[in-house]
């Protein structure tokens, strides 16, 4: 929504913390510019401060009424700091947040949606399925996770869904098969007017997305969004770029970009979620793998090898205990 | 005397001030022929700027009018493939549904690129969007003006681009009284400030105003009408005006004469001429709408130099509705707030705004996500 991607930051009280699941925190924040409702697939980006200065995270409006917007996050073990920041919030605090703003925009026009939510992705997907139940739409989702006490808002989805609500908790030994999706919307009234609503972690997404592409169905009609770092997989590696002269090593808590940033690295980057491909530098050499978050590389690209997404990617170790990359700017 | 009310005494005040609209609400953008799949249309729509075209199978299609990217006009560029609409700047690309299709020099699209695609349907010569919400967009919401493409009626109409709020045009259309000082030439007569008219609140929503003017001489417009359905005719006529309003912005007006005594205010008018000025009007900016109008009518159907003649006719006349219009919303502007005194003629346009108003409020208020539970294990 063009009109609304002007981001206003403002003053937020924290009102209540709460729980949502097990190590899911439900933050309800009251600010004048929430307005009267955000329309799903909206989120606020928070600024925290954390050990190295402030940093950025976006977290999707869960529910939102008359100036009172709540979020769900989940503590990661392995997070940049910014879901313990959150965590760490009680009712009076106050942060700083923008108005909500759009980025994964429901579409009016399909026969039918199939949601698909992987993790703490489901916050996402939850206005969505609230507004298509509201509208009488055909809908289903499909909803992916650990273990079910981890999971937030079973109660709420069941209620709303019934039947059209499919839980796979890899406790039960159940999991999200990729072709999935693309089989539901085949399967609809209409299939190629179908349309599925993905947010998940990357390799759920990748995989869904090659799924999607090889059913033929429409690739707009696929719909997502990623958190970064999604994956978990934020042990910490050395970085180089020797014609800057650089070496230093990118911690658990911190991007790729972060590290590049503090060492003086004059990088270029925007969305911080590997959509924009701005922040990409060539890859010279990788002691490890490359672990791709990013939406922006093609597959093609990525078996090339030759790039990074540094806002969201990262290396680790295969078989041996060191992970490193010599990057240099494009 | 004391005396106990239910409704306290209560003032409908109304004020020098620009009113807003409702955005869950069909539109009028454009008639069916302004829309094409060759070029795009650019027009905006209750203050959205939109790009408008039709796809290469003819579905019309609406999309925000600047580019994701750096919001470029999308109307500057060019239609491609079977929907899809090129950025005039950078190329990037947007199907029907505004999903961006292609982004110069990568392989990858990103996954938040699109624009507003506005719900669009075709009914009744004009395309009718909604700026709303579009998950409520439903199409029955349209006003009722079948006359315009019913094979019993004919007639052809224009736009309007008018320097006012459309408030201003709705209630030119309410009351219309002063057809008598603002239309003496053609339609005006002075039974129409002398006759009496009824408003009353349907149980659709709708508000109907109802004028009968009772063997009176025609006015010019409607003896020449009278004359193109019995010729030579030039007796006293009954006339009526029976003015039907459809928020938000649509009014339908039924008028017509017969023959002096021939029974018409009972029913029936088979010794007269009827027609229905069709007027929707779509805000475009705060001062500014598109109004869009026609006239209808239902006898002479082969005619088509009936259908010029009343077009141009009625083109005269709204011209001057215009100049008094733009004139009002000077004197607006130059006295904001001012509080106007209302007469008795202004009941039906005092519906509207007390429709419009509610229409308003309810856009204003909390959703039924309001009453959010408390979140659960709080602290």
């Amino acid at each position: 929504m063009v009109a609304d991607a002007r981001a206003v930051w403002a003053t937020a009280t924290v009102e209540s913390v709460g729980t949502a699941a097990a190590d899911v925190a439900l933050v309800r924040l009251r600010s004048d510019h929430y307005g009267i409702s955000a329309p799903a697939g909206s989120h606020l980006d928070v600024r925290l401060p954390l050990a190295h200065g402030d940093a950025v995270r976006s977290y999707s409006v869960v529910r939102s009424s008359s100036g009172r917007v709540d979020v769900a996050v989940r503590l990661a073990p392995a997070s940049r700091g910014g879901s313990r920041a959150m965590h760490a919030l009680s009712a009076g605090d106050t942060l700083v947040t923008t108005q909500p703003l759009q980025g994964f925009a429901l579409g009016a026009a399909a026969s039918s949606y199939v949601l698909v939510a992987g993790g703490i992705g489901v916050t996402a997907i939850l206005p969505m399925a609230r507004e298509l139940v509201a509208s009488g739409r055909e809908v289903a989702l499909l909803y992916a996770g650990t273990d079910r006490t981890r999971m937030p808002f079973l109660d709420e989805l069941a209620e709303l869904l019934g039947p059209r609500l499919d839980v796979r908790a890899s406790s039960e030994g159940c999991r999200i098969d990729p072709v999935e999706p693309a089989r539901l919307a085949a399967a609809s009234t209409d299939p190629m007017r179908a349309e599925a609503y993905v947010c998940g972690p990357v390799p759920l997404l990748d995989d869904v997305r090659r799924a999607w592409s090889s059913a033929a169905l429409p690739s707009t009609n696929l719909r997502f969004e990623t958190f970064a770092g999604g994956s978990g997989s934020g042990g910490s590696f050395s970085v180089r770029v020797p014609a800057l002269g650089v070496d230093a090593v990118v911690g658990p808590e911190e991007t790729l970009l972060d590290a590049l940033v503090r060492e003086g690295v004059p990088v270029l980057y925007d969305c911080r979620r590997g959509e924009c491909g701005l922040c990409v530098m060539s890859v010279d050499d990788v002691v490890g793998r490359v672990d791709h978050q990013d939406v922006f590389l093609s597959d093609a690209e990525r078996a090339e090898g030759r790039t990074i997404c540094t806002c969201v990617s990262r290396v680790s170790p295969s078989g041996g205990s060191s992970a490193s990359a010599s990057l240099a700017l494009r | 005397m004391p005396v106990d009310r239910d409704v306290p005494p209560h003032r409908e005040t109304v004020r020098a001030t620009i009113l807003g609209h409702p955005r869950n609400a069909w539109y009028a953008a454009a008639w069916d022929h302004e829309v094409t799949s060759k070029a795009l249309l650019a027009r905006t729509i209750a203050t959205t700027p939109m790009a408008l075209y039709r796809t290469q199978d003819g579905r019309p299609v609406a999309l925000a009018d600047a580019c994701w990217h750096r919001l470029a006009p999308l109307s500057m560029g060019r239609l491609v493939g079977t929907d899809e609409v090129q950025c005039p700047y950078h190329g990037l690309r947007f199907n029907s549904a505004g999903r961006c299709t292609r982004m110069p020099a990568q392989e990858t699209v990103n996954p938040s690129a699109m624009v507003s695609s506005f719900p669009v349907v075709e009914r009744y010569r004009y395309l009718w969007v909604w700026p709303g919400d579009p998950l409520q967009a439903d199409p029955d919401l349209i006003p009722d003006m079948h006359q315009m493409d019913h094979p019993e009626w004919a007639g052809d109409g224009l736009t309007i681009h008018a320097d006012c709020n459309y408030q201003l045009i709705l209630d030119n259309l309410m009351d219309l009284t002063h057809e008598e000082f603002v239309h003496g030439s053609s339609i005006g007569q002075a039974e129409l400030s002398e006759s009496s008219f009824s408003t009353r609140l349907e149980d659709d929503g709708s508000v109907t105003v109802e004028r009968w003017m009772r063997d009176v001489e025609p006015p010019p417009f409607w003896a020449k009408n009278i004359r193109d359905r019995f010729p030579g005719y030039d007796g006293r006529v009954d006339r009526w005006q029976i003015i039907h309003y459809y928020a938000p912005s649509t009014i339908c007006i039924d008028v017509g004469v017969a023959k002096a005594g021939t029974g018409a205010p009972e029913g029936d008018r088979s010794r007269g001429v009827n027609g229905y000025v069709m007027n929707t009007i779509t805000p475009e900016t705060d001062r500014t709408s598109h109004y869009f109008w026609a006239f209808m009518r239902n006898y002479r159907l082969e005619s088509q130099l009936i259908t010029t003649q009343l077009r141009d006719g009625v083109k005269r006349v709204f011209g001057e509705d215009e100049v008094m219009l733009r004139a009002q919303q000077a004197a607006i502007d130059a006295n904001p707030q001012h509080e106007f005194y209302s007469l008795n003629i202004d009941a039906g346009g005092m519906w509207v705004r007390r429709i419009l108003s509610d229409l308003l409020a309810r856009e204003q208020a909390p959703s039924s996500e309001a009453a959010a539970p408390a979140v659960p294990g709080g602290r």
